[in-house]
């Protein structure tokens, strides 16, 4: 009887040792991981999948780090929310972030996600805009507010004044003025409201696009920034996010069906379908890694890529002092995940 | 004109007076019933009768995108209400709708007491209210997206930030209507109480006050009816749920959505209507000597 | 307090000049003194602001003069226009409601909650909806100011028109009183004040709806120039679209109050000078 008893108490005993132990030990990691709340430019979707994807497996938690993704909205200005302090890191277009920078906003960009600009005006072929000189005395459609500078330097290369050469409107950023046919072309992202248009029964055939990046005017789009403050009293941090997130873009891209769902999971229910955030998916993934692109080169800054970019915002008066590369951007904390 | 005697109805007047939720849910159903007609005027108008039922299910590839946008323009109400109760979006719009309310009663509670507050200060002087008022009215020409970010990095708290912003949407109805009140007093009361030594505060507690009171719930209904306004102002600055949330979002992903935008319109125009409801329910009790409520 | 500010005459007197300067001054004087601080950057050291979040008043005024021709033309032209017929027809359309539900008692328990539950739909699911129907201009604008200046005039104007003394309706039927007398003699300068406030309230409704109903879908207006250059850091601009369009505001606001001053000086809040 003693015998049988014996192994049961000391298990007992064990279990009431260790597991105070463990449990303790587990909270206390629990309490050291760093709460990181990451400001998105705009709504979840398919966009911003490589964090969602992040999150959902766990690639932030291994990395100690307890994230909140904070959606984006008109009203939101990420780089106005990392510098005073309502997020830690923040998404945002290269032109309008180098804008905030030259106004004395303190922030570095740590990785530059997306290496190919996603931008072009979208106009049905009955309305004869088949390139871009056709825009003359139409109604155009442009994003304001740092999304309009692409459009501005191909006015620039087709020697057009955007006032009095066309009859530019500013966009919402909704297409349905476009469907009405109350816009000859709209602005349009590849991996959005291209995809919008074509879902709401016009045919690819139908449709004629201007892409900005064929025109040689593309800018650089979705970043990764932080306060210059963090980057230099936090590297450790910045470091442990950016290899996350850079893993979980790596695991989005790899795997697009795995990570729709993910991404279903935070958007607005009845607002999209995945057939669409799957076409999103795939066009995001053209932009993140062109091709030839290796793996090895996701997040990283190509710095002629930058110097276009910047040299446009120089030139179109986004910014009053060129750029300083070695200031503007770093590529410390991508290419070695 | 015959309405709002004060004295006793006659009988066949009182037989007619409908229990209380009832007049609104009838103009509801005749505003729904002529919405429905006009909508599907309009809908058959412009869509050829080949693609009508693709665009209301947005599943054939072939209507033409003007007959989709049809339904953003002016949807049929028969399908905004089954976006209302079907089980796939109900829940989660009510659920949105809820969590708006009860950012919108925090920001009518903040709104009305600040609005109050500074209605009383500068009804002491004209002076006074030539001095705060043109800020007062100039601080509602800044748009959120430029004081957002100042009051974020004031008050470094984002819920007390929240608070405030949809206070300052709220505030301003309230201070002008309370106000007018509080220089609308009868004078020859206003000489009875000064000939009776009434104190300055004897006269504000009981001259003064009741007699802003009617400006002042005319001000709280409308307050309550922005409020809900200022609470999804405020979502749109990064909230993860909400009715401006659900707007924004369902907006941005095409006409396919038109059904459940206007539902979510439709929603927030409720959380007003049951607001105003309940401000004037209060008002009915609180003010149980003015004309109308005497009868 | 004398008898004499009870028994005043009702036209209002004539105040010397040194009278409206004494009037006035302190205003002025408290505004120079608030931007003299903003200027030295009282404000920016006690909540620790910096210059993208608020610009200081010399750099806004700087930007005023560059751009005051396009300001100035965005203000007369655009919004101002667009602020103005906005609150003219809401306020019109509100106090037409606000009269049927005054006449019609079921109305007044079964629409005006209704009416009022309009004020609660934001501008962002308006905008786009009007622009479809009536376009980029001006007058998708215009509808959705109406919109917004609307449940606050049904919701003044109706009290004004409905919450009548009965010993006035009783002295009215006493004498032989039509319904249309009543309602031109009594209920109309009864609804006069409340008119008035839900039109001040208006103004300001009215401008901020115009500036946000321009964020989207625009061509022309003080709030294409102010989004444009808020979100690309441009704060002097985007400020100076703000200031200017205060401005146009207070201007609204100074007509609704100096018209009101006319039609009803008899009413208690005009004429009491002060205070007491």
């Amino acid at each position: 009887m003693r015998l049988r008893f014996f192994p049961d108490l000391a298990l007992r005993l064990v279990a009431a040792l260790i597991l105070p132990v463990l449990v303790f030990a587990s909270t206390a990691t629990a309490q050291t991981a760093d709460k990181v709340r990451l400001q998105i430019k705009w709504v979840p979707q398919a966009q911003f999948a490589g964090y969602f994807v992040a999150m959902d497996k766990g690639y932030y938690a291994d990395e100690n780090i307890d994230i909140t993704i904070v959606p984006g909205g008109p009203d939101i200005i990420p780089e106005q929310q990392v510098t005073n302090g309502q997020a830690d890191f923040g998404v945002d277009w290269v032109a309008s972030f180098l804008a905030f920078r030259d106004k004395g906003l303190p922030i570095v960009d740590i990785a530059q996600i997306y290496q190919s600009s996603g931008l072009m005006l979208v106009s049905k072929k009955s309305a004869k805009i088949s390139g871009a000189p056709d825009l003359k005395g139409r109604n155009v459609g442009v994003w304001y507010g740092g999304n309009e500078f692409e459009f501005l330097a191909l006015m620039d290369k087709l020697h057009y004044d955007p006032d009095k050469d066309l009859n530019v409107i500013k966009q919402g950023f909704t297409m349905d003025p476009f469907l009405a046919g109350q816009m000859d072309a709209a602005s349009a992202m590849t991996y959005n409201e291209y995809q919008i248009v074509l879902e709401s029964g016009v045919n690819a055939d139908d449709l004629n696009v201007i892409r900005y990046n064929d025109e040689g005017v593309g800018m650089l789009e979705d970043n990764l920034f932080a306060t210059e403050d963090m980057v230099a009293n936090k590297p450790d941090l910045v470091q442990r996010f950016v290899r996350a997130s850079l893993k979980g873009w790596q695991a989005a891209i790899d795997d697009q069906a795995g990570a729709v769902d993910t991404v279903m999971k935070h958007v607005e229910p009845g607002s999209t379908t995945a057939d669409h955030q799957g076409r999103m998916m795939s066009e995001v993934a053209k932009l993140i890694m062109p091709p030839g692109a290796t793996a090895d080169q996701l997040g990283v800054m190509d710095a002629n890529r930058f110097a276009i970019t910047a040299d446009i915002a120089y030139k179109f008066h986004i910014i009053n002092t060129p750029a300083d590369p070695a200031k503007s951007y770093t590529n410390d904390f991508v290419g070695m995940h | 004109m015959t309405a709002g005697r004060a004295t006793p109805r006659s009988g066949a007047e009182r037989r007619l007076r409908l229990p209380e939720p009832l007049p609104v849910l009838i103009v509801a159903c005749v505003i729904l019933v002529v919405w429905q007609l006009v909508a599907s005027l309009y809908f058959n108008a412009s869509v050829a009768p080949q693609f009508r039922d693709g665009a209301i299910s947005g599943a054939d590839p072939k209507v033409p995108p003007e007959m989709r946008v049809v339904m953003m323009k002016l949807p049929l109400p028969s399908l905004v209400l089954s976006a209302l109760v079907t089980p796939d979006n109900a829940p989660q719009l009510w659920l949105a709708g809820l969590i708006t309310l009860r950012s919108a009663v925090i920001g009518f509670v903040v709104g009305g007491l600040i609005g109050f507050g500074l209605a009383v200060v500068m009804a002491q002087t004209r002076l006074i209210e030539r001095s705060l008022l043109p800020y007062a009215i100039a601080s509602q020409m800044v748009p959120v997206i430029a004081l957002g970010p100042i009051v974020y990095s004031i008050f470094k708290d984002e819920n007390v930030a929240r608070i405030l912003i949809a206070a300052y949407v709220t505030f301003f109805p309230v201070t002008v209507n309370t106000l007018k009140g509080l220089r609308s007093v009868d004078p020859s009361a206003l000489a009875l109480m000064t000939s009776l030594a009434a104190s300055r505060l004897q006269v504000y507690l009981m001259l003064r006050v009741p007699a802003a009171l009617p400006y002042v719930f005319q001000a709280l209904k409308i307050a309550a009816t922005a409020s809900v306004i200022g609470a999804i102002v405020v979502e749109l600055m990064g909230a993860q749920q909400g009715i401006g949330v659900t707007i924004l979002r369902t907006q941005y992903y095409g006409p396919a959505n038109a059904s459940k935008l206007w539902g979510a319109i439709v929603v927030a125009s409720l959380l007003g209507l049951v607001f105003f409801r309940v401000v004037a329910i209060t008002e009915r009790f609180a003010l149980r000597w003015q004309p109308e409520f005497r009868a | 307090m004398s008898v004499n500010t009870i028994a005043a005459p009702l036209a209002r007197p004539v105040r010397a000049p040194s009278a409206r300067l004494a009037a006035w001054g302190p205003p002025l004087a408290l505004l120079v003194i608030l931007l003299g601080l903003w200027q030295v950057g009282a404000f920016h050291a006690l909540f620790r602001l910096r210059e993208f979040q608020l610009p200081y008043p010399l750099q806004i005024a700087q930007a005023i003069v560059d751009r005051w021709d396009v300001l100035w033309r965005d203000a007369i032209l655009y919004t101002g226009p667009e602020a103005a017929a906005g609150l003219i027809l809401g306020g019109l359309l509100g106090f037409g409601c606000a009269v049927l539900f005054a006449s019609v008692p079921f109305l007044q328990r079964g629409a005006l909650p209704i009416a009022a539950s309009l004020n609660s739909i934001p501008i962002i699911a308006v905008s786009p909806i009007a622009v479809l129907w009536l376009g980029f201009g001006q007058q998708s604008k215009i509808a959705v100011v109406a919109l917004m200046v609307f449940a606050p005039m049904v919701i003044n104007a109706f009290k004004g028109l409905y919450s009548i003394e009965p010993q006035s309706l009783e002295l009215m039927t006493s004498l032989a009183a039509s319904p249309r007398d009543v309602f031109w003699k009594l209920r109309l300068p009864h609804a006069l004040p409340y008119v008035f406030t839900a039109l001040k309230v208006g103004t300001t409704l009215a401008m901020i709806g115009a500036l946000v109903a321009e964020f989207f879908n625009a061509q022309h207006g003080l709030g294409i120039t102010l989004s444009n250059n808020i979100q690309v850091a441009k704060m002097p601009i985007a400020w100076a679209a703000i200031v200017v369009a205060a401005m146009v505001g207070l201007a609204l606001f100074g007509a609704v109050s100096f018209i009101e001053r006319t039609v009803i000086p008899w009413h208690v809040s005009v004429r009491i000078r002060d205070g007491e």
